[in-house]
This record gives C-alpha cells, structure tokens and sequence, in this order.
C-alpha cells in the first residue's frame, strides 16, 4: 500500500517523470556524443553550407583550384566534428567533369586526387588518417576514408577492441566515412570493408606513428 | 618575389635510388609534397618551432601531397615505416 500512495501522489509521479526524463535525456546525450565522435553525418553539402570556418572554406576553394578542380563543384561528404577538428571528404569535378576526391582534416586537406589514383589497385577503400598531438602521444586520432561500390559495410574498429559501424555517405557512386576521437580508448586502430555478401574486402590497420 | 623567398624545396629519396621531392609553399597553401615508391604512404607533419608534433596526417599513393591550414613554423615528412623524419630540409637517402 506504501508504494501504491507513493506511485499514486502527484509529488512521486512528478519526481518519477523528471527521472524518467533525465535519464532519456541521458541516453539521448550519450547517443549523440557517440554518434558526433564515431561516424560522420551521413550528408552532402555543398561546400558554401559545409558548417566550416570561411577561412577553411577559403583554402578549401584555394586548394581545389589549385588542384584543377572548379571550387564550385566541391560538397563536403560525411561532415564531422567543426573547426580544426573536423573530418570530411571533400568531392569535387575538374574541367572534363571528372570526380576527384580530398580528405579533410581540420587543420589541412589531401589534395583533390581522381579516382584512378585515389584508390591503391584492388583496393577498394582510400584513406587518410588525421593525428593531432605530439609525437607518440596523439590527443585526437581521425580517419577520413572513400569505399568502392563494392562495399556494403565499413566498420571502424576502436582501441578498446570494440566495433563499430560507420554510417556512409553516398556521392558520385563512391561511399565516404569519417571517425575522430580524442579519448584513446576509442582511437581507431582496424578499418574493414566488407562486401554484399558480408565477405571481407579488406582490411586496413591504422598506423600509430 | 615573396613567393619565391617563401618557398622551401626539398628534395627526399625513400630507398630505392631516385631522387623524391617534397616541397613546400607559403601560406595559406602549405604543401608537403611527395613521390614514393617503396612504401604505401608517408606522413605529411607540423611541428612547432621547437620540433614538437602538432598535426600529422597520412598520405597515400605516390605522388601525393597534403595541404595543410594551419601556420606553424615547421612543415615536412616523416617515413612511419623506418622513423625517418625530414622537417624544412633538404634530403637525399
């Protein structure tokens, strides 16, 4: 009977509403902390609404035209993180309208390579890992990777041991990635790729210089 | 003029007998640069003035070539896979 006046009394059902909330909002919290620091937003924008620095913005622009790709075909892929930290793909058209792809990292970008030389031969994931920190001591550790149409599933496996899924992001028939973390329990260590019948295509070891 | 007095050229070989080039431009177009044979990929890297470690990022398929943002004193390349480093240098192995 206690815990039926308890359960029934305007104070507890409040007091219990507020827990129950707190508790979603919790989960919520954890959820997005999770999903801001281990996969990219499964998005493409146009380079101009990419959320960047007009600085970044402005060397992005400046290092597509360098690399022959016209700044106005670049959309940011995957987006992730803001500032320094942020890790995209970045995927523009030169002059014939031929793709080319650079991975961003806050603090600098690959240059705009198409895909014949993005990609190793036979390998179906490109990449490049972003570190920020001193030598042997990282404080940041990020990957930035393209997959083939012949992947199905990428996942991202963390210093922990554990893994997870990286959610793609689809444009010019290519798929992108993107995972940063500043905590090394979840540095990124193994990257695979599999196919659609769940075989593995490949593996991809982070280097820890 | 300013460009030229900027630029830093460096010119690296990754173990196998011919020459490789880094170079590097100004700001805000800090490029390291550079063609490899005998390894998958090299590590463009920022350091600071005293040597430290700032930024670092992979680079794959030679050749290649990182632009970085950021303006730090030093830019260059360092060989994850022997632990070789060349910072505002020029090289020949």
């Amino acid at each position: 009977m206690k815990d039926r006046s308890l359960l029934t009394s305007p104070i507890a059902r409040t007091a219990l509403v507020l827990l129950l909330g707190a508790a979603g909002a919790g989960a919520v919290a954890l959820f997005h902390a999770r999903s801001t620091n281990a996969s990219a937003r499964p998005a493409v924008v146009a380079l101009s609404k990419a959320e960047l620095p007009p600085s970044m913005q402005a060397a992005i622009r400046a290092g597509a035209s360098a690399d022959g790709v016209d700044p106005d075909s670049v959309v940011e892929v995957g987006g992730l993180g803001a500032g320094d930290t942020s890790r995209a793909a970045l995927v523009g058209k030169d002059r014939s309208g031929v793709v080319r792809v650079s991975f961003l990292q806050g603090f600098g970008m690959t240059l705009f390579q198409p895909l014949g030389h993005l990609f190793q031969p036979g390998e179906p994931l490109a990449f490049s890992e972003g570190f920020s920190g001193p030598q042997h001591e990282p404080v940041r550790i990020g990957v930035v990777g393209a997959a083939r149409a012949s992947v199905d599933r990428v996942t991202i496996e963390l210093a922990d041991a554990s893994v997870i899924d990286a959610p793609l992001a689809t444009s010019s028939g290519l798929s992108f990635f993107a995972y940063a973390d500043d905590s090394p329990a979840d540095f990124p260590t193994v990257v695979r790729a599999y196919g659609r019948s769940g075989v593995l295509l490949q593996t991809h070891e982070i280097p820890r210089p | 003029m300013g460009v030229v007095l900027m630029e830093h050229r460096v010119r690296v070989l990754l173990a196998t007998g011919r020459p490789h080039r880094l170079q590097f431009t100004k700001y805000p177009d800090e490029i390291v640069y550079a063609s490899w044979d005998t390894y998958s990929s090299f590590l463009a890297i920022a350091t600071t003035a005293a040597g430290s470690w700032r930024d670092q990022a992979t680079v794959y398929n030679s050749p290649n070539g990182y632009r970085f943002f950021i303006f730090t004193d030093k830019y260059g390349c360092y060989n994850h896979h022997t632990g070789t480093m060349w910072v505002n240098c020029e090289h020949f192995e």
